[in-house]
């Protein structure tokens, strides 16, 4: 086994390994950012009264939570691009995976939360003469928002470490510099372990972030 | 054009590799169970970590539990296989590894999953239970384990169906699962799309049926809650239930 | 679609089902304009719903309501294509902005400022532009108490504070009509009396009202009309006069049981 951890190979590679670790993270954010997008109008037409809107919504959330990641990935990647249908960047590839599948989390993420404000509220709402869309809107889905933030920002942690993936499609992340650099110069134990700990690091981070948003707002919580 | 693409469009390689199909989904079942089972002691472990009246121990729990939780499983597999052992001159077995790597991470959700379930059930009924003259032991079996499980049997399938899922990603470790059996013939016949697109309804089917089983499951268990039917109330509103229509004068 | 009537609100076999279970059994009833009708009743008789139908906040199952001339029926479900019943839904929506309610649970909205909960219907509904909204608005704070308390936050105010403003907001879209769902029954004892004034001094001023209450000496005193209904239906309805001396036996009962309390 090898005791000498060599530091230096690491900090000479810094520079890449963090435009790694970020590029991950964008992929990330960006694929958040589609699945709270897409996660909002696919809540609202599961809980439609018509079928025509309620069937597609479930069928896409049973979809996103049942396919895994890789298979989301690998199809938009490989797949569309042998039919004709598009060919994107890995990057794209990447966002559009992790947004697909997110939207189904946080579709179910923003039921719960419009079901958590009292249903009084829509009564107020009514009798002040809201219609039903203004209603939505001015009340419910403001006090929805604050409880769907903490669980919205577990899904946020749920891609980051899905985004880890993109490497098997090419994305120039840590691990990619890694593997070029741990070919190159032979210590691949430094290489891997740095990158490893970046990106836990960065997990850790948006973890924490997210216990202590769940502990803020779950302490006024009132009428 | 659309109609034109999915004309052209040949599933037949993938009846013809069936076979191969389904070894890929046996070896990801026999992971999955074994991976899962593994995960429980471990979060079993970590729990009572967790519970422990020695502060360094329950100190240790949490942080590993933190610690694990922010793991993502590929980067655990290429570390282990990329990383320790390609810097060490040895090799790892895919499967055991993969497993051990599942299990790891997964203990440590099952974890906070127990401790959720331990702290929901009413304190007060191991205090009621004592001072009726029960044993410690028909307590915990009898009164303390059956609750317990029927609050966090719906979280641990969850961790179960994500176990199932993840499988697909031991597949960058050499594992020849699902995925990868997939990923080996839509390259050897240039079909990705079929392959690919076979292996996505293979995985519903799978988690459904897995959910639908699970909530079988969890309705042997919550017997006792769905005893008998509830009226349903309209919004803050009371109603005389049964009462037989009167002929107001 | 104007009906032959002069009462201001009119009931014509109001009924009220869900699932299998009849919460409201058809029910004819006339408020005219000016009246204070008081509905009395035990728990689970009805009451509620029937309040709540006026308004079609849950609307009836069958049967027509008739108010300020305009009739107006249970919307029909559209199931595949909810867009369908837009229009009826709209005509309902106006019919609120003619009504105002007051809730046994407030259901002030919690994360607008006092202000903003009175002035949000003046502008959504009513059209107001900011100014003149806030402006507005202040003042019916002023008319219940309420108008240093404007920046407040509802989580920073009392029951009865909060009860305040809900009859600000309510009040502050001019309705024809006042309906109370037991506006008394969530609030701590000392605070009840202050909310009662208010509403009798809205009786005072000619507001027709509905009034569903506990209140049984507000309701003796303020009433012109009493109602007593029982397992969902109108049992007996006369003045407040008629009901010292009650012709039914189940409206005898009840009285009897609120006063041994």
């Amino acid at each position: 086994m090898v005791f000498a951890f060599d530091t230096n190979v690491i900090s000479d590679n810094s520079g890449e390994l963090l435009d790694g670790l970020l590029l991950t993270v964008e992929v990330a954010a960006l694929g958040f950012a589609i699945a709270a997008l897409l996660g909002l109008p696919l809540a609202l037409a599961g809980q439609s009264r018509s079928p025509l809107l309620r069937v597609p919504a479930t069928l896409w959330v049973g979809l996103a939570r049942g396919v895994p990641l890789l298979i989301v990935i690998f199809w938009l990647y490989y797949a569309a691009a042998q039919e004709g249908l598009f060919s994107l960047t890995a990057f794209v590839a990447g966002a559009l995976s992790l947004g697909l599948t997110g939207s189904g989390y946080m579709s179910e993420i923003y039921r719960t939360a419009f079901s958590a404000v009292p249903s009084g509220q829509r009564e107020g709402a009514a009798a002040i003469g809201l219609s039903r869309f203004q209603a939505f809107r001015l009340i419910v889905f403001p006090q929805a928002l604050r409880t769907a933030i903490p669980p919205g920002m577990n899904v946020f942690v749920m891609l980051l470490k899905g985004a880890t993936l993109l490497s098997v499609i090419g994305l120039a992340d840590m691990f990619y510099t890694a593997k070029l650099v741990a070919v190159n110069e032979f210590k691949p134990f430094e290489l891997y372990t740095a990158a490893a700990v970046l990106v836990i690091a960065v997990t850790l981070i948006a973890a924490l972030a997210a216990g202590i948003a769940e502990r803020r707002l779950s302490k006024g919580v009132r009428r | 054009m659309t109609a034109h693409v999915f004309a052209a469009l040949d599933f037949g390689p993938v009846w013809e590799m069936r076979a191969e199909l389904l070894k890929g989904i046996w070896t990801m079942a026999l992971i999955s169970v074994v991976s899962f089972a593994i995960a429980i002691v471990g979060g079993l472990v970590l729990a009572a970590m967790r519970q422990s009246r020695s502060l360094p121990i329950s100190w240790a729990g949490f942080l590993l539990i933190q610690v694990l939780r922010g793991i993502a499983l590929y980067v655990l597999l290429l570390w282990l296989f990329f990383g320790l052992a390609a810097q060490g001159g040895f090799q790892f077995e895919p499967i055991p590894a993969g497993i051990f790597a599942l299990a790891l991470l997964n203990s440590a959700y099952l974890a906070e999953i127990f401790r959720a379930g331990y702290e929901a059930v009413p304190a007060g009924q191991k205090e009621a239970a004592l001072a009726c003259g029960l044993p410690r032991r028909t307590w915990f079996a009898k009164i303390h384990l059956p609750q317990v499980t029927q609050i966090t049997l719906p979280a641990m399938g969850n961790v179960f169906v994500d176990i199932i899922k993840d499988t697909s990603i031991l597949s960058a470790i050499g594992v020849t699962e699902l995925l990868r059996e997939s990923q080996r013939w839509a390259q050897f016949y240039e079909l990705p799309f079929e392959f690919y697109t076979a292996a996505a309804l293979i995985y519903i089917v799978i988690v459904t049926l897995v959910t639908f089983g699970w909530r079988r499951l969890e309705r042997r268990f919550g017997r006792h809650l769905h005893t008998t039917p509830r009226v349903r109330r309209s919004r803050g509103l009371l109603f005389g239930i049964g009462a037989k229509p009167t002929t107001a004068p | 679609m104007a009906a032959a009537t002069s009462s201001l609100l009119e009931l014509r076999q109001v009924t009220k089902q869900f699932g299998e279970t009849t919460v409201l059994h058809p029910t004819d009833l006339q408020v005219e304009r000016g009246e204070v009708v008081c509905v009395i009743g035990p728990s689970g008789s009805g009451k509620s719903t029937l309040l709540r139908c006026v308004n079609f906040i849950a609307p009836p199952t069958t049967g027509a309501i008739v108010f300020d001339g305009k009739e107006y029926h249970p919307p029909k479900h559209h199931r595949w294509i909810p867009a369908l019943g837009m229009s009826e839904e709209q005509r309902l929506t106006r019919l609120r902005t003619e009504i105002g309610m007051v809730f046994q649970q407030f259901n002030v909205f919690p994360h607008l400022t006092v202000r903003e909960n009175v002035a949000l219907g003046l502008r959504k509904t009513c059209g107001y532009g900011k100014k003149a909204a806030d402006e507005r608005a202040v003042e019916e704070l002023a008319k219940v108490g309420m108008a240093e308390k404007a920046a407040a936050y509802p989580e920073q105010l009392s029951g009865g504070q909060k009860q305040r403003v809900a009859i600000a907001r309510a009040l502050a879209l001019e309705p024809k009509l006042m309906l109370f769902d037991e506006a008394t029954s969530a609030l701590d004892p000392e605070l009840v009396g202050g909310v009662l004034q208010i509403m009798r001094d809205l009786a005072d001023g000619g507001m027709t009202m509905m009034v569903v209450t506990h209140e049984m000496r507000f309701a003796m005193d303020v009433a012109d009309r009493v109602i007593f209904m029982d397992r969902g239906g109108i049992v007996e309805e006369g003045t407040p006069e008629q009901f010292k001396a009650p012709q039914h036996e189940r409206t005898r009962a009840f009285l009897q049981s609120i006063n041994r309390g």
